[in-house]
């Protein structure tokens, strides 16, 4: 299920494949650019650097940066470090597994069945989107919202 | 028109392949299947005729083709009752023998000519592959398989057994040093006992670690949306042993999770970051394999036995090398907490450490060759050549081949998972479908498949 934190992680990666190959950026500055809260990036920040997906630089100098190029690094990958396992209902999910409360049967309960495809279909979606992706989305909608200012 | 395919290598690797392509095809192809023995599914897995050795896969994974899982099994009830009735473990030795009754039942009269030579060398055309053999002939063709395994040398190194060809020693009160401790040097044990051993066997490896023995079939159904991919190894791991600790608590068995992970572990390397998987190597592959390849419970049995006898010990240490003074051999084993290799005395040593090893300078035959010129390059790790995700060589520049591919063992730095049957078929049915349509990349859902 997407989070808060999932959200905002997903932001700060697609801050961090903007910025230039060989700089960092400052936690800082991806929390002003966004609103969000200083210390819950940081915790985001930290989980990333824990599966493998951001790298920090200690010192003044310091900050974070991809731990790959932006083309390796799959949207779905990132989420499951920051979420845990996608799925859009925690029965569908064999790793975070949640009993729902008022569950009678869940081996034929038809949300839970319907909800197994969806998490395969999220996975699909996500795992083949990279950031390199993802920015180029953002690129090309903002392009068709300043076209749609000019005509307007 | 009729394509000439062909296959270097006649082990289990190219057999299925050969099976497969007759199955996938047409009708309007021909395969040469170049295998210097002569014989073939008789590679390093399956030249035994020990009926100790047995498959760490139950049978009903051992079918020759993904889309009839149980033609092995239909196989099995009919030549060999007597494996059906003993337990899903069965003897290696009889797989050549079904490997061979599935070509004969695919391959159209007269379609399948199985040449007893080497392979020297393939050479990409415009419109073709040109395959070199070792006796300076060359044959035409259209499509190019490379099933040769890899890195094995034939004999063994110096004064080190190969566990595969070696006798077992005259002296049955000889004291037998194996290197390694996975499942070669069960075998090995095993065949020293069936021959009647009294003599001490010492079994070295770095860690020491014995495979574990299988249990019940029960895989946890885990899906690609729960793996963490993409993620270190680091990060993997703990997701892993935290999953296993979760279904412990719940009355389950850490294999089912193995066994659960097992159909993804392809997806998970494809997507392992390269120092992820470097690390993977370093620290964790030892580990990793002691569960992931277990052994029969049979077999276990006999090995629990003469560890607890004493005739068999495992010893922490890393083997540097081997002498001769005499007639007697020693092994340089350097144990952890020493600071000099202490030598173990043998009469044989044998050399079990296995075929997953990092590409040294001197390549063995055809992946050597295709390296040096330029058809080929080696995966990153050096774990074999490299591969698109569709089983393609790719060439020195990084370009995919579209008329040369691989299969089996010599995938292994790009899958990971590529050395046992149901993998093999499963890459054998993709080239085969590939080749069946011209040569052009398989529609995207059958691609999906195999990562």
């Amino acid at each position: 299920m997407l989070t808060m934190k999932g959200k905002y992680g997903l932001k700060a990666l697609h801050y961090l494949s903007g910025i230039p190959e060989g700089t960092v950026a400052q936690s800082v500055e991806i929390a002003e650019t966004y609103g969000m809260s200083k210390k819950f990036l940081d915790a985001i920040l930290a989980d990333l650097r824990n599966g493998g997906f951001v790298e920090t630089r200690k010192g003044r100098a310091g900050g974070y940066r991809l731990a790959h190029r932006p083309e390796e690094i799959m949207v779905g990958h990132a989420l499951r470090v920051l979420d845990g396992p996608l799925a859009p209902i925690s029965c569908a999910s064999r790793t975070a597994y949640h009993r729902c409360r008022d569950c009678a049967d869940e081996a034929t309960c038809p949300v839970r069945l319907s909800m197994l495809e969806v998490r395969e279909a999220i996975a699909s979606v996500l795992d083949t989107k990279s950031l390199a992706d993802m920015r180029s989305m953002v690129e090309a909608a903002s392009l068709e919202e300043d076209e749609f200012l000019e005509i307007s | 028109m009729t394509h000439h395919i062909v296959i270097a290598g006649g082990g289990a690797s190219g057999a299925i392949m050969a099976a497969n392509l007759f199955r996938l095809g047409n009708g309007a192809l021909r395969v040469t299947l170049v295998e210097a023995s002569g014989e073939v599914g008789k590679g390093l897995a399956y030249s035994t005729s020990n009926p100790s050795h047995l498959f760490n896969v139950r049978s009903a994974q051992l079918s020759a083709f993904s889309g009839t899982p149980d033609h092995f099994d239909r196989w099995l009830a009919i030549h060999h009752p007597e494996f059906t009735r003993s337990g899903p473990f069965v003897p290696r030795g009889i797989y050549s023998e079904y490997l061979e009754a599935a070509l004969r039942e695919t391959a159209p009269v007269g379609k399948l000519r199985i040449l007893p030579q080497s392979c020297v060398g393939m050479r990409e055309l415009e419109h073709g592959v040109e395959v070199t053999l070792a006796d300076g002939s060359s044959l035409p063709a259209h499509f190019a398989i490379v099933a040769t395994g890899f890195g094995v040398k034939e004999e063994g190194e110096g004064l080190l057994s190969n566990p595969w060809t070696g006798v077992p020693p005259e002296n049955r009160d000889a004291r037998v040093v194996i290197v390694g401790t996975g499942l070669t040097m069960v075998d090995t044990v095993l065949s020293l006992l069936d021959n009647g051993h009294r003599g001490k066997i010492v079994a070295v490896s770095r860690r020491g670690l014995l495979p574990q023995r299988h249990a019940l079939h029960r895989p946890l159904q885990l899906s690609t949306a729960d793996i963490p991919l993409g993620a270190s190894v680091h990060y993997l791991s703990r997701w892993l042993t935290d999953l296993v600790r979760m279904h412990v608590r719940n009355g389950g068995d850490w294999r089912d999770v193995m066994d659960g992970m097992r159909p993804h572990i392809q997806t998970v390397w494809r997507y392992l970051p390269t120092e992820s998987r470097e690390r993977f190597l370093r620290h964790a592959a030892a580990f990793w394999d002691v569960h992931r390849h277990r052994m029969p419970p049979a077999q276990a049995e006999r090995i629990d036995a003469v560890l607890e006898s004493g005739q068999l010990e495992i010893v922490k240490g890393r083997f540097l090398s081997a002498t001769r003074c005499g007639d007697r051999l020693f092994a340089d084993i350097l144990r952890p907490g020493w600071d000099e290799p202490g030598p173990f005395k043998a009469d044989v040593i044998y050399d079990c450490r296995g075929v997953r090893r990092r590409a040294d300078q001197d390549l063995p035959g055809l992946v050597g060759a295709l390296v040096e010129s330029g058809a080929a390059r080696l995966e990153k790790l050096g774990l074999g050549l490299e591969f698109d995700r569709s089983c393609a060589l790719i060439n020195g520049q990084g370009e995919p081949s579209s008329r040369i591919f691989g299969i089996g063992p010599v995938t292994l730095g790009t899958f990971w998972e590529s050395i046992a049957v149901p993998d093999i078929r499963e890459q054998a049915r993709q080239i085969a479908e590939r080749i069946a349509s011209g040569g052009r990349l398989a529609a995207q859902g059958s691609v999906a498949r195999l990562p």
